[in-house]
């Protein structure tokens, strides 16, 4: 019986405890002024510091575009230029070491038996 | 075109051509972009979308690109699936940076909020950081790391579907894939062109990469060349 009581007593509790937050939620938000957060608004109802011009978001979309293109294609060119480069200097070692008998057409500072160091451009 | 001493040579006789038809489109969209209607809702900032969207097109492609050429790579190791799966790797990456950035700042425009982590959002972040991972394991990743690489590429690829879907499948407050298909009359056409200018663009960059890509095995054959003739 004291258990059923008991149960009865929670029970209420509970719903008033998870009941009384409603009517004061709804009477803040009368008091509260309309934003653009609580519900749809159009945009002319909006306060204007709350407009946003639309003008620097596109220029600023459109601009980091083109910097990251731009960036990306010199970056291509820069890296063939510098593989390029290294070609010609390796293919001039070994014409010169052909034509020079006995002459190494590696690397000036190459040791004799260590691997000749490839591809110093990489990424 | 190819220089016997040095072996350098240059991508192809159609490239300067492929270069004159990608500036030119590019250089003629932002035009029709102007030309556009304006949107009723969004207004100005709609505008972004001829941009972001084809960044987009262009990020799918080359995440599929790579997908698919490490798929060639992991079976026949083909040296040329390798090249176009870099390739690919860096334009889903490179792409994927254009649409990250200028979507947010139409969202701070249309929903008052930069970013939001919902499921087209987030899966978006997923795959573009699956790419920079690619790259980071292909650039640092030591011998052996361009089959692992390879299933990295595979991996990012199979998750696009998921991202081009979500908007359906799941509850976000991203667009969803049939705005495209309502365009109106006068939008259709410029996002159109926008889409073909970008594509022809990754084609343009695809050429130069996988060009690189020769120039770097070339140079790497010279130095065994080098390292016979000692």
């Amino acid at each position: 019986m004291r258990i059923r009581r008991l149960c009865w007593c929670v029970l209420v509790v509970l719903v008033v405890w998870m009941a009384a937050p409603l009517p004061m939620t709804s009477a803040a938000a009368q008091e509260r002024p309309r934003t653009a957060d609580d519900e749809f608004l159009p945009i002319d109802e909006l306060p204007p510091d709350e407009r946003l011009p639309a003008a620097p978001f596109l220029i600023a979309a459109y601009s980091i575009a083109w910097i990251v293109v731009v960036g990306y294609l010199w970056s291509i060119w820069q890296r063939i230029r510098r593989v390029e480069r290294e070609m010609l200097e390796v293919s001039r070692r070994i014409e010169r070491g052909s034509r020079a008998p006995g002459a190494s057409p590696g690397r000036t500072d190459h040791e004799p038996g260590a691997p000749v160091s490839r591809r110093s451009t990489s990424g | 075109m190819r220089d016997q001493g040095s072996g350098i040579s240059s991508p192809s006789y159609a490239f300067p051509a492929l270069a004159v038809l990608t500036a030119a489109a590019l250089a003629y969209a932002p035009v029709m972009i102007a030309q556009a209607p304006v949107e009723s809702t969004m207004l100005l900032v709609q505008k972004i979308f001829y941009f972001h969207v084809p960044a987009w097109f262009v990020m799918f492609t080359g995440a599929f690109t790579c997908g698919i050429a490490s798929g060639i790579y992991l079976f026949t190791r083909s040296r040329n699936a390798d090249r176009y799966a870099l390739t690919g790797a860096e334009l889903a990456v490179v792409f994927g940076l254009i649409g990250l950035t200028t979507g947010p700042i139409w969202a701070r425009k249309a929903w008052g909020i930069w970013w939001d982590w919902d499921a087209k959002l987030t899966l978006a972040l997923i795959v573009w950081l699956t790419f920079i991972a690619y790259l980071l394991l292909r650039r640092y990743g030591g011998p052996g790391s361009d089959r692992l690489a390879a299933g990295v590429g595979l991996f990012g690829a199979a998750n696009i579907p998921f991202v081009y879907y979500s908007v359906n499948w799941w509850r976000t407050i991203h667009p969803k894939t049939s705005v495209v298909p309502s365009l109106g009359p006068g939008m259709r056409g410029t996002f159109w062109f926008c889409v073909l200018a970008f594509m022809l663009l990754m084609t343009l960059l695809v050429a130069a990469r996988v060009h690189l890509e020769r120039q770097r095995d070339r140079l790497d054959q010279l130095y065994l060349a080098a390292e016979d003739d000692l």
